[in-house]
């Protein structure tokens, strides 16, 4: 399959994030990561800086074989249609949150054992973020290949 | 050579972007045959596009905007309507 520097790049992005995330969801969920807020920063903090490194390195290589090139009207617009995707995406699900917050903390008035956590609903909201970007990312990888 | 006659040109030739009941051909491949067999990378330099938009403009996946189509058939020093063309009509008609 012959990949252009852009759809490389993209796949690397979609591959990090997907990957990393991905681990640290598995963690939260088996239990494996400790359900504590600063626990959870150092984590974030460790997977944006394992990223960042990611992402140079395999874009320097990427950059050996291609020369990176300049974007144009049809990449900006597939941009622009990837990202309205994930916006619906994003805003969808910070409302799903939103509302589990505010009923929850409506049931929670009545029952106590209804209290939902800080560090769920950060990880509920990083959920979102996360799913958003990968559809971002995802979805112009597809608009490249199908042809936009 | 009339209009009539350079819009002869092979049915393979040329490209079909269906927008609705409409659609926009396009016969840059032809052009660029005619233009000492130009490649995509060359067009592409010239109009200042990458050559996967040039490859998604000819196989009428992409429809480019005015100001493209119009550097287009600057390049190929013909009339815009003798790039693309809008309708039911193809170049082949």
């Amino acid at each position: 399959m012959d990949l252009t520097f852009q759809e490389k790049s993209l796949w690397v992005s979609l591959l990090s994030i997907g990957g990393l995330y991905g681990y640290y969801f598995f963690a939260v969920v088996s239990g494996a990561q400790e359900p504590s807020l600063s626990a959870m920063l150092w984590t974030m903090i460790g997977i944006i800086v394992l990223l960042i490194v990611v992402e140079i390195v395999c874009h320097a290589v990427i950059g050996s074989f291609h020369a990176p090139e300049k974007l144009d009207e049809r990449d900006r617009l597939i941009e622009a249609r990837a990202g309205k995707i994930s916006h619906f995406i994003l805003a969808g699900g910070v409302i799903v949150v939103l509302g589990r917050m505010l009923i929850g903390g409506a049931l929670q008035e009545a029952d106590a054992t209804r209290q939902i956590s800080a560090f769920d609903t950060a990880n509920l909201l990083l959920f979102v973020l996360v799913l958003s970007e990968l559809v971002h990312v995802s979805g112009r990888i597809f608009f490249y290949r199908r042809g936009f | 050579m009339s209009a009539a006659e350079s819009f002869s040109i092979d049915a393979g030739s040329s490209g079909v972007l269906k927008l609705g009941m409409n659609t926009i051909h396009n016969r840059i491949r032809k052009l660029r045959f005619d233009a000492d067999e130009m490649t995509q990378q060359e067009l592409a330099d010239r109009i200042g596009v990458t050559r996967q938009t040039v490859v998604a403009i000819e196989g009428a996946k992409y429809s480019p905007s005015l100001a493209i189509a119009f550097r287009i058939a600057e390049v190929f020093a013909v009339p815009l309507d003798q790039v693309f063309r809008y309708g039911q009509e193809s170049f082949t008609g």
